[in-house]
């Protein structure tokens, strides 16, 4: 079985740096384990090739409003209500997934050990 | 009173005010509704009190198209019909099902929900429920456990149902044989309708049974009760005056046949636990709900109606579709594999009590199918025991059908989402946009609508508004045939207020 990294506080990945909650989905943790959620941010980068890079996930997640430190889960879970209210939504293997939860998913499965 | 047509002599003349064809929920809620009145009812049943193979096998049939159950076991063909092992759920159809929908090809009755309401009332008498009354607040008052989903009213409500368990033959059989003006004939099947010299009205109907004696049957009204599949095939088979059988001069008898898809179709994960009885139904549930979608996003998204009810995943990945275990003839030893399949899965659900599966159920459409004149009823060549040809179905589904099922989950799935209550996840057949197939083990609810469609004008209907046979002043369709649309609930409770609304008008006739 492969070794699941879940990212914790600030996570590095090559020059860039990010806060961990920005690769955790909070339902979807709650929900998957930690294989799943790496599948499924595989399929995403699969399906958008364009998005399968730490630097341009991250841009995306941040794209838009300030993420404080702080509150940044409440911003993302805010910003995937919001996704789903505004039909910002794709599926992924059946599932009915926000973008930016979907992407979540693609920045924790950069995070796996290859 | 009750008579047992196979004492009786060849050729007997059988006569009376009116003659109910069928003693199962329609005949029998007709029939105990002129106890005790003046006029001579005859009551003509094909099978006995108890089940008999040799009269179940008079509904064999053939099916193409969409797979489909054995005809032959998806009707009990005895006092009481399917009452015999339905399942009890009634709920109201919808006022939107009534109305005719710009997406929904040859939707609209001719009468309104209003118009079935003070009948539906009445139907919860004979099927012995609670209140009429679904309304979600008055339920919650009652049963404070009944906690929603908080999810935006404007896109998913709670849907009530109330739950029946009466079995018209236990329940209704001493009611009708002690009557006096109910003449109850038991093995009298019908097997030809017989009109006037001018095709105007029916003059008689032959009955026959297994002993190969014929009789005929006389009344100055006659209500054809014998369900929607078999209400069908006898106006077809009553071809000797007109080779298109009655009521069919413009070729709708038995078109339009819809049932309810009733299929496994998606999977919804909460992402906390969320306790609430309302959603789970079991024995001695009062009432419990399905989350349904609003008339406004049915008619914003030009969908279908339908709802959708969850059961425990651990449960419902145990369970197989029942189109696959209920493939016996006959009924009795299919419904003995259902329960058994459901019985096996609860014992292995059973052992399943924690992790995030504990709180992921699977999610079960119920759905209208959309009127298609193509999903029809025919006659086959080859004929029953007394003569009668056998009955063909070909169902045949629409991509509106598929569509709906579709955006249904996908509508839920959003609400879900904004709610943050968790996520919808859909089943393999529902994941292509563009994929319009539908599984080889799609289930049905075992219900039979549309063959005899209500419309005023006879070139889009059998029967009118009062369910009356276009161009036969005396012949009437009771039950579920008589639908336009098929409305998401099971059938039984719409069937019985339609039953007592055509009761109501034949006495003001007689």
């Amino acid at each position: 079985m492969a070794t699941i990294v879940v990212p914790l506080g600030f996570y590095g990945c090559g020059d860039m740096k990010y806060e961990g909650a920005m690769a955790r989905p909070m339902a979807l943790s709650n929900i998957w384990d930690a294989r799943t959620m790496a599948e499924m941010g595989e399929l995403y980068k699969k399906r958008y090739p364009g998005e399968n890079t730490v630097q341009k996930l991250v841009g995306l997640l941040s794209e838009g409003a300030p993420i404080e430190k702080n509150g940044l889960s409440e911003t993302l879970t805010s910003r995937i209500e919001e996704d789903f209210r505004t039909g910002r939504t794709l599926t992924l293997d059946g599932w009915i997934l926000s973008v930016t939860e979907a992407r979540q998913c693609a920045l924790f499965s950069l995070a796996q050990p290859k | 009173m009750h008579i047992d047509a196979r004492i009786l002599k060849d050729n007997a003349l059988i006569e009376g005010d009116i003659c109910i064809i069928g003693a199962g929920t329609a005949g029998i809620s007709i029939a105990l509704d002129w106890i005790g009145t003046r006029h001579k009812v005859i009551l003509l049943e094909g099978g006995g009190f108890e089940y008999d193979d040799r009269v179940q096998d008079l509904y064999s049939g053939e099916t193409t198209g969409q797979k489909y159950y054995p005809l032959k076991s998806t009707r009990l063909h005895y006092f009481g019909g399917t009452t015999g092992h339905w399942a009890g759920m009634c709920s109201p159809y919808d006022p939107i099902d009534f109305i005719e929908r710009d997406w929904v090809p040859e939707s609209g009755w001719p009468i309104s929900r209003e118009d079935l309401d003070p009948f539906y009332a009445r139907a919860h008498e004979t099927l012995q429920l609670g209140p009429y009354n679904y309304d979600f607040n008055y339920w919650k008052f009652q049963l404070p456990h009944l906690v929603p989903f908080p999810l935006d009213k404007k896109v998913i409500w709670n849907k009530m149902w109330q739950f029946s368990t009466a079995r018209f033959n236990d329940l209704y059989g001493d009611a009708i044989t002690g009557a006096r003006n109910v003449h109850l004939y038991t093995y009298a099947n019908v097997v030809d309708i017989i009109a006037n010299e001018n095709l105007g009205e029916i003059k008689e109907v032959l009955v026959r049974n297994h002993t190969g004696k014929t009789y005929r049957a006389r009344a100055k009204r006659f209500i054809l009760a014998c369900g929607a599949i078999q209400n069908a095939r006898l106006l077809l088979a009553s071809n000797s005056q007109l080779p298109q059988g009655l009521g069919n001069t413009h070729d709708l008898v038995g078109r339009y046949f819809m049932e309810h898809l009733e299929h496994a179709s998606a999977e919804l994960w909460l992402s906390r636990p969320f306790p609430t009885n309302l959603y789970s139904w079991g024995r001695g549930t009062l009432a419990s709900a399905e989350l349904a979608i609003t008339e406004q996003a049915q008619t914003e998204n030009r969908i279908l109606n339908g709802t959708v009810s969850l059961f425990p995943l651990a449960l419902g990945r145990g369970l197989q579709s029942e189109m696959d275990v209920w493939n016996n003839e006959d009924p009795r030893k299919s419904a003995e594999r259902f329960w058994k399949v459901i019985s096996d899965a609860r014992a292995a659900a059973k052992k399943v009590t924690e992790g995030r599966i504990s709180r992921a159920f699977q999610l079960h459409t119920r759905i209208e199918q959309a009127p298609n004149p193509n999903s029809r009823v025919t006659l086959s060549s080859e004929k029953d025991a007394l003569g009668v040809p056998k009955t063909k179905l070909h169902w045949e589904l629409t991509d509106l059908d598929k569509n709906s099922i579709r955006r249904i989950y996908q509508l839920l799935g959003q609400q879900m989402g904004i709610a943050g209550l968790g996520r919808v996840r859909l089943n393999e057949f529902l994941r292509d946009e563009k994929d319009m197939s539908w599984p080889s083990d799609l289930n049905a609810g075992w219900h039979h609508m549309g063959t005899t469609r209500m419309n005023d004008d006879p070139k889009k209907g059998v029967v009118n508004a009062d369910c009356q046979v276009h161009g036969l002043s005396n012949l009437y369709v009771a039950g579920s045939g008589c639908y336009a649309t098929s409305g998401a609930p099971n059938p039984t409770l719409t069937l019985v207020a339609l039953s007592l609304r055509l009761s109501d008008f034949v006495k003001g006739k007689i």
